[in-house]
């Protein structure tokens, strides 16, 4: 866009910040979402049981707009809102995902599609094990405790540690005059990590919104492994986050959905297809965070079928996520499905970047 | 009905958003953001050049003013009827002032953001090193206002201050803090809203 009375120079770096302003706001979005995943155990949920649904009805003409069919549609996904999920069951998903150019490149990944198999108990504490192959690429199993046993190369790479407790901090104005902090931390094996926040992060962090927790990076310019402070959504603004973006692993995906529904931040599009199975299509509307999705869920279950994330960058940008399996087991007699096995022969290893290289592959959920 | 003696359809004024709704929706459409850039990239690029007589440092210290607004931009606050200009002004006197005091020019929005690499121009290309005399008359537009409103607006809007602490700052009760930010807002709205916001 460039406008003859507007200085080029001006006009040059308006594109080039709405440019950098869509890359970061996807590089948010997958924040958020691994936030928003880690924190998967807070809250109790609700559950989708596959034949739950009564009185199936056969959608055979896709509405328009906000019809008597949305809206019965909108009453069924209540229906299906079924009594929270517990630690007495497994959530059992299949899926595959194909990443669009930009999410590769948000995730400085060259992998284009990965395909992962979760085993995920639905209350606390929340064992899980996930299997994640890239075709031509190791296979991985990760446990709820971070643990990584890779398949290809028989090695175990152990979770890298949290230091223990919640992180001590003191939040002074810098005194110049700028509306900026320092925020003090204490390091575990000493020495004091300061950093620089803004009035509102710091605001944030004294009305409750944000919190300090430990985090564990790796450096790879220096290619070593960092332990830290890092200032996140406390737990609260978490769930608002989880509300506002129905997680597909988790059994409150359905109640999460019809919030999103309700709330009007998510409308019934049409009926249809995927990848032969019949679906409804729901489409978020003017998400509040995080980009534009469409859900095509099972007409009778409001299982998830597929999730097309949309690039905030271009509506062909889209990252496509598809289940082949979608289940609810009982945690008795599936125990094992929570279960890493590996074998004695397995290596461990230790080396920092091992790990790091191993969680670095993107993974779907 | 002949078309050729139809009369075309007038056709309809453009809308204009205010820029508080610009940046509602700047929360996910980089578009509202660019928009907003383009409203007051001229203005605030003027007030560096000002201040140091440069345009291509004014480019940079205009670039690290919209990089830093991208990353608070929801923790804007709609006091001045819609407009953003006071809030960018602060940002952009923040941005003189911090460069300034480190004697380099404030860059760490910018690179955060990745601007410079979408800019496609190299780095510190022609660089000034920042002079303690582009702070003077940085007030230039808060000078502007009485006194009493002077103060309750920098206290608010540049130093972020809530109306609690800007009244105990000035010795008065919050409720009139908030009238006198509310009054400096709305004159400095009037100098400071660009009259590009009124083209088509």
């Amino acid at each position: 866009m460039t406008r003859l009375d507007f200085d080029p120079d001006l006009d040059r770096l308006g594109d080039a910040l709405r440019a950098s302003a869509a890359i970061d706001l996807t590089r948010e979005e997958h924040a958020k979402h691994r936030r928003v995943t880690a924190l998967r155990g807070v809250p109790a949920g609700v559950l989708v049981v596959a034949a739950a649904a009564a009185g199936v009805v056969v959608f055979a003409q896709p509405p328009s707009g906000e019809s008597a069919w949305a809206k019965e549609t909108l009453q069924r996904a209540a229906a299906v809102v079924i009594p929270p999920g517990s630690a007495n069951t497994i959530l059992h998903v299949t899926a595959t995902e194909t990443l669009s150019p930009l999410a590769q490149r948000v995730a400085a990944t060259t992998v284009s599609t990965l395909s992962e198999q979760a085993r995920i108990q639905q209350g606390s504490p929340w064992g899980e094990r996930a299997i994640v192959q890239v075709p031509g690429g190791p296979v991985l199993e990760e446990n709820s405790t971070g643990q990584i046993y890779n398949q290809t190369t028989n090695s175990v790479y152990p979770a890298p540690q949290l230091p223990s407790g919640t992180p001590h901090y003191t939040l002074t104005a810098t005194g110049t005059g700028t509306g900026s902090y320092h925020l003090s931390v204490t390091l575990p094996r000493g020495g004091v990590s300061t950093q620089t926040l803004d009035a509102s992060t710091a605001h944030a962090l004294q009305d409750g919104t944000d919190v300090v927790q430990w985090s564990v990076g790796w450096d790879a310019s220096t290619q070593t492994q960092i332990v830290g402070p890092v200032v996140v959504p406390s737990t609260q603004e978490a769930q608002q986050l989880q509300a506002q973006q129905p997680d597909p692993v988790s059994s409150s995906f359905a109640a999460e959905l019809h919030g999103l529904l309700d709330s009007g931040h998510a409308r019934v599009t049409k009926t249809t297809t995927s990848d032969g199975q019949p679906a409804i299509e729901i489409s978020s509307v003017n998400p509040q965070s995080g980009p534009r999705v469409n859900y095509y869920v099972d007409p009778h279950t409001y299982a998830p079928i597929e999730l097309d994330t949309f690039g905030y960058d271009s509506p062909d940008d889209v990252t496509r996520l598809h289940f082949t399996t979608y289940e609810t087991l009982p945690l008795a007699g599936n125990e094992q499905l929570l279960l890493v096995t590996i074998p004695p022969t397995a290596q461990d290893d230790h080396t920092h970047a091992d790990y790091w290289n191993a969680a670095g592959l993107p993974k779907p959920f | 009905m002949n078309p050729a003696t139809t009369s075309s359809p007038t056709p309809p004024a453009p809308v204009l958003s205010s820029d508080a709704s610009l940046l509602a929706a700047a929360r996910h459409d980089p578009d509202a953001f660019r928009e907003l850039c383009e409203r007051y990239a001229d203005a605030v690029h003027g007030y560096f050049v000002r201040r140091t007589g440069s345009r291509v440092t004014a480019l940079d210290l205009t670039a690290e003013t919209f990089a830093q607004a991208w990353f608070v931009r929801a923790r804007f606050r709609d006091e001045a009827a819609g407009s953003a200009a006071p809030w960018i002004y602060g940002i952009a006197r923040n941005v003189l002032l911090m460069s300034i005091r480190r004697g380099a020019l404030e860059r760490r929005a910018t690179e955060r953001l990745g601007l410079q690499a979408q800019l496609d121009r190299p780095q510190h290309v022609e660089d000034q090193i920042p002079d303690s005399r582009w702070g003077d008359g940085a007030d230039e537009l808060l000078d502007m206002l009485p006194a009493d409103q002077r103060e309750a607006v920098r206290l608010r809007v540049i130093e972020d201050m809530q109306y609690a602490d800007v009244a105990h700052a000035l010795g008065t009760t919050p409720a009139a803090a908030r009238v006198r930010v509310h009054r400096g807002l709305t004159a400095l709205k009037r100098h400071l809203t660009p009259s590009k916001e009124a083209r088509p």
